[in-house]
């Protein structure tokens, strides 16, 4: 019997090790943006059936939020085995060690990409991604409206200086000619994060300049030529569109924008949105002598925790491949191959106008490839704003700017490079038991001295907790908890923390200015929506309470507004807000004069009542279903001896109505103030934080620090000082509120 | 009396009046996103109801390309079943432009009410057709009035039997003549019409494969979650109140702190957690975290400290257990409170996104926000499909909200008039 089993086992041990059968299936996880769904899936296929033991499953991630799936999912160790990640990212990612070195697939190839392309994957000489596709910026221009100027429409500007003649040229022309007053002679993109350096660096780069040309190099920024290249910009800017990149496109196809610097998509975009529209592309005007535009890609790479790095390589080098990337560049036309042999091809077969983005491409300049490069162009973006909107001389801005740059590159050198530990589950667990070990004993010394007896059956009570504690303890308190011992660390999610900082995280926010400004915004948002929105729900309620004609309707219609996901509000919003939106067309139908910028939301001044705005429209409806509900339970016979009374219906709302409704009026305004301190996905969609910091809210300025720049640390210092204000604001308000109500009572 | 009720209807108009312009501001985004909707191109097609494809006369370069310059047949026959047929092969003014068909844009066939060929020709009759990507036609044959030496002839749509090509991808279209042998073609322009009010986009929606499963486990989640929020919020609401125990203040307090913290600060935490839990891309992950949530324990214990205690007092005199007093004289009294609490969990959990993004790795897990999110790209946004996928996705939650109005302003009603 025994050997009997010991011979199967046998057998079996040896069948495990035969290769025909240890040769198991491997999956691999491929997140990617660029391509659709659909396309990708049939590419993977083809791969699934050369390797028949790999097996790849997909995730589309999109642009908003991808790059927080991503770092959360490697914080916790599980982010997928390949990867797409934007040619700007690789540094940081490579720097904290996420990615495996793929220096030798690289320099096998080394002369078959585009070498520019390279630089962007390298950090410490080492080669971290591999390029897969390529964007680059060309110049657009309106030919029919160079034409009604009395500019020769095939004679597109060369040089910066031209645009800048064309443009006052144009400028000229539109304000003489009715049909021209909404048009535009060039645009700027602002309001980003990343367009706008995307279109000044290229002028810098142009004129032999440069901002920032790596750690160890020398930084810049205030050159005498970059001075002089932000004040031709401020020039341009003043006969310019300023707005986000997707909304100049829309203006360029529907006319109204006469020269702009945009890439790829449009070429789609353009006969989509308008095919009858006359326009022509060319390369990149020169500064100097030579014209440079912006390249940009999209990198694959490989996480260092992946299981299986040599199926994962496989992979990569299929998705790599000049055929895939021409399949690709194919269905996504706004990309370009990556390799030298695939931009050959693609040009041989290419439509003129997409030839025109091939030839740019070898006059494109990729920015340095640096860790802390998510800061450094916030800093730019930022400097580019400040010109721009408060006509700061462009001496200071810049200035400013190096002085920015400058101890960033202090703060980086001066990390500690220490032993990094990735986890501190453990040192949570010991806190989390402490913590409730501590509430225990003091709870039970308590009991000791009370009556034991009517305890007995106080323990149904607990029994009525119980799932409350359950998950509240997991799912809450110790989530809670790990974040505030990392606000005590200088944790990143990519690279996990060396040593313990203290109030470090702390004092280094408060004394960031842009925290004082989110807090400022904070506030401003928080007591403007709060205030209109009880105003509004209340006087909507007490209407609908009245049972007006329709009043069901008006009450769902009113309530609607929640039923909309804030993603797909605040896109709606966004168009709104544009300058062809709907509250320009109220101004102008009221012959109201325009703000200035016309897109509200890249108005400084408006930008933040604009989301105030939306924040409104799309939570009243809820508090107003509270208030009709607490009317509704206001006794009637209270409102009969009113009548009696014969009381003026002011002093029946102040002396009735109004004390009736506070604990309904109470938990609005706690609920609301909570959510409005915590206000995120509405700047997040419509205005991210800026322009020029206008919209900047804490929570913003938190998930910023947090998921762009990756200190985690600082993040969660953030969120227990919010805690912090919200925690007394609504102390304050029950408070205040409840004290009120005792004393109407006596 | 009578004059009382007259004023009554008086007054009500009055107020009718004063806020309709509310309500016609807050649901006009609502309008246009109908509008949206049902339109065929959404934003594009604000001026002229057409799409336009231009002559190809241009650049010199196209030249060899196509087989048809200047309007005049190039001689460029293929011999097909003996007859001689001239091929005019017309590709929307470059070969890359196929793509304006496919997939990001979805320029949809079904969009479309007829197409308008401008021409002229000496040929007694053409033949249109379509060519999708897989390469699958249809034809439709057009008889030419000789009389006539311009033509301009306009197609229906349905005259072509669209459901056998892929009408979302669609390559060319292309006119062949197979008679007369010889003659000239002028083709001035193609004009697509659009239709005026399309479901296509609706349809599109809803035949992606996925959309039917992110409907179903949004439905699902929310439904659990607030059916878990109702009756633990109660309960802890109930025992937070029922009487003095030790820990209650201490857990209360806890309670209220999670709700001012912002969830972006627990987001890592959680992810970490519910990863060594190995919950990650499941169902447990976006439901028992969400059961409980502080700020409905919150409301609830506000309410039910509103109820009096002498109905609690007198059944504890009385012998009864907590169960009992809970579930015979509590659970009855709380319906406004319930009903506040289902709306408010039901429509975050409806509508959130960041936690099923990131807890979530595949399509089958996927929930209706995070669905629609993919319409949005880095530079540019699907309108039309968005706009069809989001009021798909409010609908739920609104006819919820009409049927049950009454139940939920009777339901408080009922609560308090009777004990108060």
């Amino acid at each position: 019997m025994i050997l009997r089993t010991l011979f199967y086992s046998l057998v079996f041990v040896s069948l495990c090790i035969h290769p025909a059968f240890s040769a198991e299936q491997v999956e691999l996880s491929f997140w990617q943006f660029v391509v659709p769904e659909k396309q990708m899936r049939s590419i993977l296929d083809a791969f699934e059936e050369q390797h028949p033991n790999i097996k790849v499953k997909m995730q589309q991630l999109n642009w908003r939020d991808g790059l927080d799936k991503i770092t959360t999912s490697f914080a916790a160790g599980t982010a997928s085995d390949v990867c797409e990640l934007g040619s700007t990212w690789v540094a940081q990612f490579a720097e904290s060690g996420a990615l495996y070195n793929l220096s030798e697939h690289i320099l096998s190839k080394q002369y078959e990409y585009i070498p520019n392309l390279l630089e962007t994957v390298s950090w410490n000489k080492r080669y971290y991604g591999i390029p897969w596709v390529a964007g680059t910026r060309i110049f657009f221009y309106n030919k029919t409206l160079f034409e009604q100027a009395g500019l020769n429409p095939e004679n597109p500007p060369k040089t910066w200086n031209e645009v800048n003649r064309f443009a006052h040229q144009l400028m000229a022309f539109f304000s003489s000619s009715k049909d021209h007053h909404d048009c535009y002679p060039f645009a700027i993109p602002i309001g980003e994060y990343y367009t706008p350096w995307q279109t000044f660096l290229p002028i810098v780069w142009s004129a032999g300049g440069s901002i920032f040309d790596g750690q160890d190099g020398e930084i810049l920024a205030d050159s005498d030529i970059n001075i002089e290249i932000m004040n031709f910009y401020q020039d341009l800017s003043r006969v310019s569109l300023l707005s986000k990149q997707a909304h100049i496109d829309r203006n360029f196809a529907t006319g109204k924008v006469a020269m702009m610097v945009s890439g790829g998509w449009n070429l789609n975009l353009i006969p989509r949105l308008n095919p009858t529209l006359d326009y022509g592309v060319t390369l990149m005007p020169a500064y100097k002598d030579k014209s440079v535009s912006f390249l940009g890609s999209e990198v694959l790479v490989i996480f260092r925790n992946t299981k299986h790095p040599e199926e994962a390589r496989l992979l990569v080098d299929y998705l790599s491949s000049p055929e895939v990337q021409m399949q690709i560049v194919n269905v996504v036309p706004s990309f370009i191959p990556c390799t030298k042999a695939g931009v050959l091809e693609l040009y041989a077969e290419a439509a003129p106008f997409r030839k025109i983005f091939i030839e740019q491409l070898s006059m494109a300049h990729t920015p340095v490839a640096h860790p802390k490069w998510a800061k450094i162009q916030n800093y730019m973006s930022q400097a580019i704003e400040e010109a721009l909107f408060q006509n700061t001389s462009a001496n200071k801005v810049l200035e400013h700017l190096k002085q920015k740059i400058a101890n960033l590159m202090i703060d980086y050198r001066g990390m500690t490079s220490g032993n990094y530990y990735k986890s501190i589950g453990y040192i949570v667990f010991l806190c989390v038991l402490a913590l409730l070990a501590c509430i225990m004993m003091l709870n039970i010394m308590k009991v000791r001295q009370q009556d034991r007896v009517l305890y007995k059956k106080t323990f149904q009570l607990y029994l009525f907790l119980l799932p409350w504690l359950c998950i509240f303890v997991v799912f809450y308190l110790y989530p809670f908890i790990y974040s505030f011992v990392l606000s005590f660390t200088d944790y990143s999610p990519l690279k996990g923390y060396t040593s313990f900082c203290g109030f470090r995280n702390y004092l280094t926010v408060f004394n960031d200015p842009e925290f004082r400004k989110a807090l400022l915004n904070t506030f401003i948002f928080a007591i403007g929506t709060c205030t209109s929105s009880l105003l509004l729900a209340l006087f909507c309620a007490m209407i609908i309470y009245r049972k007006v004609f329709l009043y069901r309707w008006l009450q769902m219609g009113l309530f609607a507004p929640i039923s909309i996901s804030v993603i797909v509000a605040a896109s709606m919003f966004s168009y709104f807000y544009s300058s062809e939106g709907i509250f320009n067309t109220i101004l102008d139908f009221l012959h109201l004069p325009r703000p200035l910028p016309d897109n509200w939301l890249i108005n400084p001044r408006l930008s933040l009542l604009s989301v105030m705005i939306m924040n409104v429209w799309s939570t009243f409806g809820l508090y107003m279903v509270i208030f009709t509900a607490g009317l509704h339970a206001i006794p009637r016979e209270l409102y009969e001896a009113s009548l009696i009374d014969g009381i003026s219906s002011w002093q029946r709302f102040r002396h009735i109505t109004l004390p009736q409704l506070k604990p309904f009026i109470l938990l609005v305004i706690v609920l609301n103030t909570v959510k409005s301190f915590q206000v995120f996905p509405e700047i997040f969609a419509m205005t991210q934080g800026g322009p020029h910091g206008a919209t900047i809210t804490l929570v913003y300025y938190l998930y910023k620090t947090g998921f762009n720049q990756f200190e985690m640390g600082k993040a969660s210092a953030v969120g227990y000082i919010l805690l912090a204000i919200i925690g007394i604001f609504s102390l304050i308000e029950v408070y205040y509120l409840r004290k009120e109500s005792i004393y109407e009572r006596s | 009396m009578k004059d009382l009720k007259r004023n009554r209807s008086m007054m009500n108009l009055i107020l009718f009046l004063i806020i309709l312009p509310l309500f016609i501001a807050v649901v006009a985004p609502f309008v246009i996103i109908l509008k949206i909707a049902l339109r065929p191109e959404s934003l594009a097609t604000s001026q002229g109801n057409e799409f336009l494809i231009k002559p190809f006369e241009e650049t010199a370069q196209k030249e060899d390309r196509w087989e048809i310059h200047k309007g005049t047949i190039v001689e460029n026959a293929t011999l097909l079943n003996g007859e001689t047929i001239y091929s005019i092969s017309w590709y929307f003014e470059d070969k890359d432009s196929f793509l304006l068909w496919s997939h990001p844009y979805k320029q949809n066939l079904l969009n479309f009410e007829n197409i308008v060929l401008d021409l002229a020709t000496t040929a007694p009759s053409l033949i249109v057709g379509f060519t999708d990507i897989y390469d699958h036609n249809v034809v439709t044959t057009v008889d030419i009035n000789p009389a006539l030496s311009r033509h301009t002839i306009s197609i229906p749509l349905n005259k072509f039997e669209l459901n056998k090509i892929d009408v979302q991808n669609i390559k060319n279209i292309f006119i062949l003549i197979t008679d007369p042998p010889e003659g000239s073609l002028l083709l001035e322009k193609i004009v697509f019409k659009y239709l005026n009010v399309t479901l296509a986009n609706f349809k599109d929606v809803l035949s992606t494969a996925f959309f039917g499963r992110y409907f179903i486990n949004s439905a699902f989640i929310s439904i659990f979650v607030m059916l878990g929020n109702i009756i633990f919020s109660m309960m802890a609401g109930f025992a937070f109140t029922a009487r003095s125990f030790p820990l209650r203040r201490t857990f209360f307090m806890a309670t209220v702190l999670m709700i001012m913290i912002p969830m972006q600060v627990l987001m890592i935490p959680t992810f970490i957690l519910i990863q060594n839990l190995g919950w990650l891309n499941t169902y447990k992950a976006l439901i028992i975290p969400f059961l409980i949530s502080p700020i409905n324990i919150f409301i609830m214990k506000e309410y039910i400290a509103k109820i009096p205690r002498d109905y609690a007092e007198a059944a504890l005199v009385d012998g009864a257990s907590y169960f009992t007093i809970f579930f015979k004289i509590i659970l009855p009294m709380c319906k406004p409170a319930i009903a506040v609490v289902g709306i408010n969990t039901f429509v975050t959990c409806w509508n959130s996104f960041l936690y099923p993004f990131i807890l979530t790795n595949t399509a089958q897990m996927r929930t209706l926000p995070v669905g629609l999110a993919l319409y949005i790209g880095l530079f540019d946004l699907d309108w039309s499909h968005l706009m069809a996928a989001s009021s798909l996705s409010a609908l739920p939650v609104l006819a919820v909200f009409f049927c049950f109005q009454n139940q939920i302003i009777e339901g408080m009603l009922y609560g308090r008039a009777r004990h108060i």
